[in-house]
C-alpha cells in the first residue's frame, strides 16, 4: 500500500492539469487528454526507474493482492470518483508503477554503487595507496647537506665547518633552536 | 640526555642548529650543552633544508636517514624543560636506537 501511495502523485499531477485545463476551457482538452497526460507520466516515470521485468513481477503480484483485499487502498476510491475515464488505465499499470518504481531503486542504487566502484577503481587505478612523502621531514629523508661553524668551545669540530655526514653511524639528534 | 643515554649505553649524537637570527646570543647557548652546536646562516639555512621550525627534534638514524621528525607544535610534547616532554624525546631517541 504504502508504495502505491509513493507512486499516486505524479498520475494526479498529470490527470489534474488535464482536467484544470478542461475546466477553464484552456485550449482543447478532453478525457482523452486526460488520460494521455497520466499515460505520458507513467511512461516517463517507468522510463526512469523499471524495467521489463520488474512490471512482470508486478503482473504476478496483482492476483495475490486482489486475493488480500484492496479495501485499504484509497488508490482506486480515489481515481474512480476524480476520473472514471483513465480509471481503468491506471488499475492495469498503477501496481506496476509501483514495484517497477521499486525494482528501479534498487536498480539505481545497485548502479550508484557500481558507478562508485568503478569509480574508486578508476581513482585506485590513478593513484598509489600512499601518497609518497618526499620532503626533507619525510621517514627515510637523508641528511640535508649543509655545512656550517661549529661554535661550541668543548666541542672536538669547534670553530671547524663541516656537516651532518659527520655523525653517520649513530643515532644523530639534530634540535632547531633559536638562542636567547 | 645524551649523558643520561650514553649511560644506559646508548650513545647517540646530539646537534643543535642555531637560528641565523640568533647568531648574537651564541654565548647563552654554549653554556647549557655541550654538543656541537652549528651557526645557521642566511645563505645556507640549514633550517629551510630541514623542513623545520624553532624548537623541532629532529632524529635520523644511524644510516643517515630521518627517523622520527617532531615538531614543536605537533601532538607529541617536546618541551624538554617538562618531564612529559624530557621523556616523550627521550622515548624517541631510544626507539630509533634499538632499530638496526
Amino acid at each position: 500500500m504504502r508504495k502505491i501511495r509513493r507512486l499516486q502523485p505524479h498520475r494526479e499531477r498529470a490527470a489534474a492539469a488535464a482536467w484544470l485545463a478542461l475546466a477553464v476551457g484552456c485550449g482543447n482538452p478532453s478525457p482523452q487528454l486526460a488520460k494521455d497526460a497520466v499515460t505520458q507520466a507513467d511512461t516517463a516515470a517507468q522510463a526512469e526507474t523499471s524495467g521489463p521485468q520488474a512490471e512482470t513481477s508486478d503482473v504476478n503480484n496483482d492476483a495475490a493482492q486482489a486475493d488480500e483485499g484492496q479495501a485499504d487502498s484509497p488508490i482506486p476510491d480515489t481515481a474512480q470518483g476524480d476520473a472514471p475515464q483513465f480509471d481503468a488505465a491506471q488499475s492495469e499499470t498503477a501496481q506496476p508503477d509501483t514495484a517497477g518504481v521499486d525494482a528501479a531503486e534498487g536498480d539505481a542504487v545497485a548502479g550508484d554503487v557500481a558507478a562508485a566502484e568503478v569509480a574508486q577503481d578508476t581513482a585506485d587505478a590513478a593513484a598509489p595507496d600512499t601518497v609518497a612523502c618526499t620532503g626533507p621531514t619525510c621517514v627515510g629523508a637523508p641528511f640535508p647537506t649543509w655545512q656550517l661553524v661549529d661554535f661550541q668551545p668543548k666541542s672536538p669540530g669547534f670553530q671547524k665547518s663541516y656537516g651532518l655526514s659527520t655523525f653517520l653511524g649513530k643515532v644523530t639528534v639534530v634540535g632547531l633552536y633559536a638562542a636567547t | 640526555m645524551q649523558q643520561v643515554l650514553a649511560k644506559e649505553g646508548k650513545a647517540v649524537h646530539m646537534v643543535a642548529v642555531n637560528d641565523s637570527y640568533a647568531a648574537g646570543a651564541q654565548g647563552n647557548f654554549v653554556a647549557k650543552a655541550a654538543f656541537p652546536l652549528f651557526q645557521d646562516t642566511t645563505e645556507t639555512t640549514a633550517w629551510t633544508l630541514h623542513g623545520g621550525g624553532k624548537d623541532d627534534i629532529i632524529i635520523y638514524g644511524k644510516d643517515g636517514k630521518l627517523a622520527v621528525f617532531l615538531p614543536y607544535s605537533g601532538p607529541v610534547s617536546t618541551h624538554m624543560a617538562t618531564p612529559e616532554g624530557w621523556a616523550n624525546v627521550k622515548g624517541a631517541i631510544e626507539k630509533v636506537w634499538a632499530k638496526p
